[in-house]
C-alpha cells in the first residue's frame, strides 16, 4: 500500500497556541480576576502585570497536566497566590522590614457597621489599596478571595490551607481591620 | 453699544448659582458600600487588564512553541 506523502512541517500552517481554543478561552475568562488579585495583593501595577503574565505562562506549561480536580479558576488562583507569596517573601527578605502585626489589628477599633464611603470610583481604588497595604498579607489575601463571588468558602479555605470555619473566623477580624484602615485613610 | 450692567450682573449671578449647585450635587453623589466585599467587587469591576499583558504573553507562548519544535527537529534529525 502506498504511504501518504510525508508532510513538511515547515510548510504546514502552524496554529498558534493562542488560537487553539482552550487556553485563550481560559485567559479571556479569568485574566481579569487574576490581575486584580495580583494588583491588590502586591500593591503595584507593574508587578501585577509581570505576575499575571508569569502566572498564565506557568499555567500554559502545565495546562495539559490539569486534570480538572478543581475548578480551573481555583487552579489559576493557586498558581497566582504561590507566585505572589514567593515575590513578597523575597522582597521582605531583601528589605528586612517587619510586616503588619496581626495582633495590632485584633484590637482595632472601627465603625464596622458604618458603610464604606468614597466620593468617586477613582478614589475607591486608592483607598482600598492603602487600607490593604496596612494589613497583614494573610488578611489581604482572605478579603480578596472572599470578594470573588465565584469562590466558595471551601475553595477559599483550600487556597489558604485552612478549614472553612477558620476562614469564617478570620474573615470577621480581617473585615474589622480593613474597615478601620479604610476609615483611617480618609 | 455698552452691555446693560444689570443684565451682566444677573448673568454672573446665574453662573455662580449654577456652579454652586453643581458642586453641591457632586458632593451628594458618591459611592457607598454596605460591606467590604461589595466595595472590592465594585473596585474590581473598574480594573482592566492592560492590553500589553496579553501581547507579551502571546510573544512568550510563541517563543515556547518555537523552542519546542526545534527540540523535536533535533530529535528526529529534520
Amino acid at each position: 500500500m502506498d504511504q501518504p506523502p510525508a508532510t513538511d512541517p515547515d510548510l504546514e500552517p502552524k496554529p498558534t497556541h493562542w488560537s487553539c481554543g482552550d487556553f485563550e478561552v481560559a485567559y479571556r475568562e479569568h485574566s481579569r480576576s487574576i490581575y486584580y488579585l495580583a494588583l491588590r495583593y502586591l500593591g503595584n501595577e507593574s508587578q501585577a502585570e509581570d505576575a499575571t503574565h508569569d502566572v498564565f505562562l506557568k499555567a500554559f506549561r502545565k495546562f495539559r497536566e490539569f486534570r480538572g480536580d478543581s475548578a480551573l479558576r481555583t487552579w489559576l488562583y493557586r498558581i497566582t497566590i504561590n507566585h505572589c507569596q514567593n515575590l513578597l517573601q523575597s522582597w521582605h527578605q531583601r528589605n528586612m522590614t517587619g510586616g503588619s502585626d496581626e495582633l495590632v489589628w485584633e484590637s482595632a477599633v472601627s465603625p464596622v457597621d458604618s458603610p464604606l464611603r468614597v466620593l468617586e470610583g477613582k478614589e475607591l481604588g486608592e483607598r482600598i489599596q492603602n487600607a490593604l497595604d496596612a494589613l497583614p498579607p494573610e488578611y489581604r489575601l482572605l478579603l480578596l478571595l472572599v470578594a470573588d463571588e465565584r469562590l466558595s468558602y471551601e475553595e477559599v479555605a483550600s487556597l489558604t490551607d485552612q478549614t472553612a470555619d477558620a476562614v469564617r473566623g478570620k474573615l470577621h477580624r480581617a473585615r474589622k481591620a480593613f474597615s478601620a484602615a479604610f476609615h483611617a485613610s480618609a | 453699544m455698552n452691555p446693560d450692567p444689570k443684565k451682566l450682573q444677573q448673568q454672573q449671578r446665574h453662573q455662580e448659582e449654577a456652579a454652586l449647585a453643581h458642586q453641591a450635587a457632586h458632593r451628594q453623589t458618591g459611592l457607598e458600600f454596605a460591606s467590604v466585599e461589595e466595595a472590592f467587587r465594585h473596585d474590581a469591576a473598574q480594573v482592566q487588564v492592560p492590553a500589553s499583558v496579553e501581547k507579551r504573553l502571546i510573544r512568550s507562548l510563541d517563543r515556547e512553541s518555537a523552542s519546542d519544535s526545534s527540540w523535536w527537529r533535533k530529535l528526529f534529525g529534520s
